[in-house]
């Protein structure tokens, strides 16, 4: 029987990505129920995209009863679309960050662990192979102790929602920190202890473009400690031009007591000049594991066990951004957890 | 150079004959006007291998180089600067110091105090001011070719320099990675940016097993954030850095920088083949540093690096190793920083104003 799946929200256009690696798994796996959308013309155009219906409201496509939902809305519409999936007693692959709030967070987390469906946060960097064959070799302890890593995870200035905080919580911190301090968590098993960080507002032209008189986070280096001493980086900048060759990178460097590691997800790529783009630009085929983060979701839906990555994983990751704008608030570090 | 008599060339004393002295011996044959007359080291074998390159004298002690030289060029590990700067100061000798000027603001202020009173030059080896890729990233950036600067990273990477048992891993006596190696890119970002507010750093030290390893964060008065790498636990050198600005970003990695890789198949590496990477200039950045250093001595150029910066950037070295030490963040003072006994000299080493261009 094929697993039933919503779309709430593509607000987030990752959710069209996920949606197709959905319908590349093997056929009869999923079905897309449909889409609903708080702007009904984007709910339209993506039903018809993806060969789906489009729903009037959250209610009428949740009385479907599909086995789970994609939730990508505006970051802080999150809590409010996942309480409504528990409600209905349906799973929930949400889109990072989990929550703006550690408060939201803990309450999406608490509403599904009591409904008894799954939570699972969209962490996509998990899922290729590079990361995955990192990870071995660290839990094999070829690097021995990680000592310490610095990380990037650059972007561009995306624009639209993402710039505005009151639908998005937070800039370029509450967008591209996320995924390293996951995948930091995941890769050496450890928790953080502490955060640091230095943001700066409004930095870069094309945030001045995208913001109007709003003002929004858009260069960030976020430190952390782990609870084995390990010092971390992160850069979350969204500090490429529109003129540079891609959308940005996810890079780490992890120094071990035996060796070192460099990670580059997404150096496998071709570069292209064309006078059609009047620039240098790149073009990726770094891929992602079994379906990646949606192929874990609906193995987990089927098989009726947790996902690999969780709700917690996002709440941790969601301390973290909380803790650094805190920090930044402050101009001291701040212990972690928050809860 | 034509119409050079012999009394325009400058006989060196090379103080110290280690590694740092090795690179500077190869860049004085290469130099005209300047030749290696005298070399001095407490490893005498050492100093005869440098010696002998140059047909210069080893010298028994300092006062013996002292009286055989014009110039002191002094290569030893950093507690052993102020001593030979005082010593050829006093000899009225100009003096070309090894980076970081001292290991603490004492010794920078007694160093500075005893070349000014001597009137002689203290030139502080703070070679970076001449690798083309960071004087030109600095241009870019004063040149407002990527706007305001919001984001620099500066990543030097190393392995464990000397290796165990030596001054290096005598943290009381090299101040680690950070005080050591990283003060090359702090003294770039006092160049370029100016005096920072505030230093938060995190880093991991054992030197048992030679590792040392810190990652710091530098914020500056206008908002931008620098961010550094800075390691004694990697298996090789190398050295990157990126900066974005409101208009633009550059970047740069040492290992994409390498224009010729000869490969030879079954090399001496055994079955696997061997790269032999090749500097890319005609001119080392130790060549033109030294080059630029007997100019300013000869009166014919400005120095490039003034005592009072080379100050500035051991004080700033200071706070890092604070900071990383404490896993804190460390605040600058406004500039006012030599210690109250000085009160003379401070006015002399005053910091910060004099950074920005
Ligand atoms: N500019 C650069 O890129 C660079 C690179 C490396 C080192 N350095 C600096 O150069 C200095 C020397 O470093 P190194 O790598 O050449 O060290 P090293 O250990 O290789 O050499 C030091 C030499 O000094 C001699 N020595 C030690 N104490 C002495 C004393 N009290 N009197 C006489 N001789 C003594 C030793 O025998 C040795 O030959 C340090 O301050 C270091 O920070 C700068």
């Amino acid at each position: 029987m094929a697993v039933k799946i919503a779309f709430l929200s593509f607000a987030h256009m990752h959710a069209n990505g996920y949606a197709r690696q959905m319908l590349e798994l093997p056929k009869g796996t999923v079905e897309i129920v449909g889409i609903w959308d708080r702007d009904p013309a984007r709910a339209k155009k993506m039903a018809k995209a993806l060969g789906t219906k489009a729903f009037a409201s959250r209610d009428a496509i949740l009385a479907k009863r599909p086995h789970g939902a994609v939730v990508c809305s505006e970051n802080v519409r999150h809590r409010e679309d996942t309480l409504a999936c528990a409600a209905a007693g349906v799973g929930v692959l949400c889109e990072k960050p989990l929550a703006t709030t550690v408060a939201d967070a803990k309450a999406m987390v608490e509403a599904c662990t009591h409904a008894g469906v799954a939570l699972m946060t969209a962490f996509p960097c998990r899922f290729y192979g590079p990361a995955l064959r990192l990870k071995e070799q660290l839990d094999a302890g070829d690097l021995g102790e990680i000592v310490g890593a610095a990380t990037t995870n650059h972007g561009r200035q995306p624009g639209g929602w993402f710039a505005d905080p009151k639908f998005s919580g937070g800039g370029a911190v509450m967008d591209h920190t996320v995924h390293v301090a996951d995948m930091l968590r995941w890769l050496l098993g450890r928790e953080y202890t502490r955060v640091y960080a230095a943001i700066g507002y409004n930095r870069f032209a094309l945030t001045k473009k995208a913001v109007g008189k709003r003002t929004v986070d858009d260069a960030g280096i976020v430190s952390l400690e782990m609870d084995n001493g390990a010092a971390v980086s992160i850069d979350c900048s969204w500090s490429r031009p529109a003129e540079y060759s891609t959308w940005g990178d996810v890079k780490l460097e992890l120094v071990g007591t035996k060796g070192v590691a460099r990670l580059n997800l997404f150096r496998q790529r071709l570069l292209i000049a064309s006078a059609k783009t009047g620039r240098l630009q790149e073009s990726c085929w770094a891929d992602e594991k079994d379906g990646g983060a949606p192929g874990e979701f609906i193995r987990a839906l089927r098989e009726g066990r947790p996902p690999s990555v969780t709700g917690l994983d996002g709440l941790r990751a969601t301390e973290v951004v909380e803790g650094a704008y805190r920090s930044a608030q402050s101009g001291t570090p701040v212990a972690l957890p928050l809860v | 150079m034509a119409g050079r008599t012999a009394s325009d060339n400058l006989r060196v004393g090379l103080i110290g004959a280690g590694m740092i002295a090795g690179a500077h011996s190869g860049c004085y044959r290469k130099m005209d006007g300047v030749t290696v007359a005298a070399v001095w080291d407490a490893d005498r074998a050492r100093a005869q291998k440098i010696a002998a390159a140059h047909n210069a004298a080893v010298c028994a002690s300092r006062e013996e180089l002292l009286k055989a030289c014009d110039v002191v060029d002094i290569c030893l590990p950093t507690p052993f600067h102020l001593e030979n700067i005082r010593a050829a100061a006093a000899a009225k000798k100009p003096v070309i110091s090894e980076k970081p000027l001292g290991r603490s603001l004492e010794d920078c202020d007694a160093a500075i105090e005893a070349c000014a009173k001597a009137k002689v030059p203290l030139l502080v080896g703070h070679v970076l001011r001449f690798f083309p890729e960071y004087s030109a990233l600095r241009d870019i950036i004063l040149s407002g070719r990527i706007g305001d600067p919001a984001v620099i990273h500066l990543r030097r990477v190393v392995c464990s320099p000397g290796g165990p048992g030596t001054w290096y891993w005598n943290y009381e006596a090299s101040g680690g990675c950070v005080f050591d190696t990283a003060i090359h890119d702090l003294d770039w970002l006092l160049w370029t940016l100016g005096r920072p507010v505030s230093v938060y750093g995190l880093g991991h030290r054992d030197p048992a097993n030679t590792r040392d390893y810190a990652l710091i964060t530098i914020q500056f008065p206008g908002g931008a954030i620098a961010h550094l790498q800075s390691s004694w636990a990697h298996d090789g050198f190398s050295t990157s850095f990126e900066a974005a600005g409101s208009e633009g970003l550059v970047e740069y990695d040492m290992e994409d920088a390498v224009p010729l890789k000869v490969a030879k198949i079954g090399g001496d590496a055994g079955g696997g083949g061997k790269v032999v990477p090749e500097s890319p200039l005609a001119k080392s950045p130790y060549q033109l540093e030294l080059e630029h250093f007997m100019d300013v001595i000869r009166g014919k150029a400005k120095p490039i690096i003034t005592p009072a910066e080379a100050r500035a950037s051991v004080e700033l070295a200071l706070a890092c190793l604070d900071a990383v030490a404490g896993k804190k963040v460390v605040t600058l003072s406004k500039g006012k920083a030599a210690p109250k006994a000085k009160a003379k000299a401070k006015k002399k080493v005053k910091l910060g104003a004099e950074h920005p261009e």
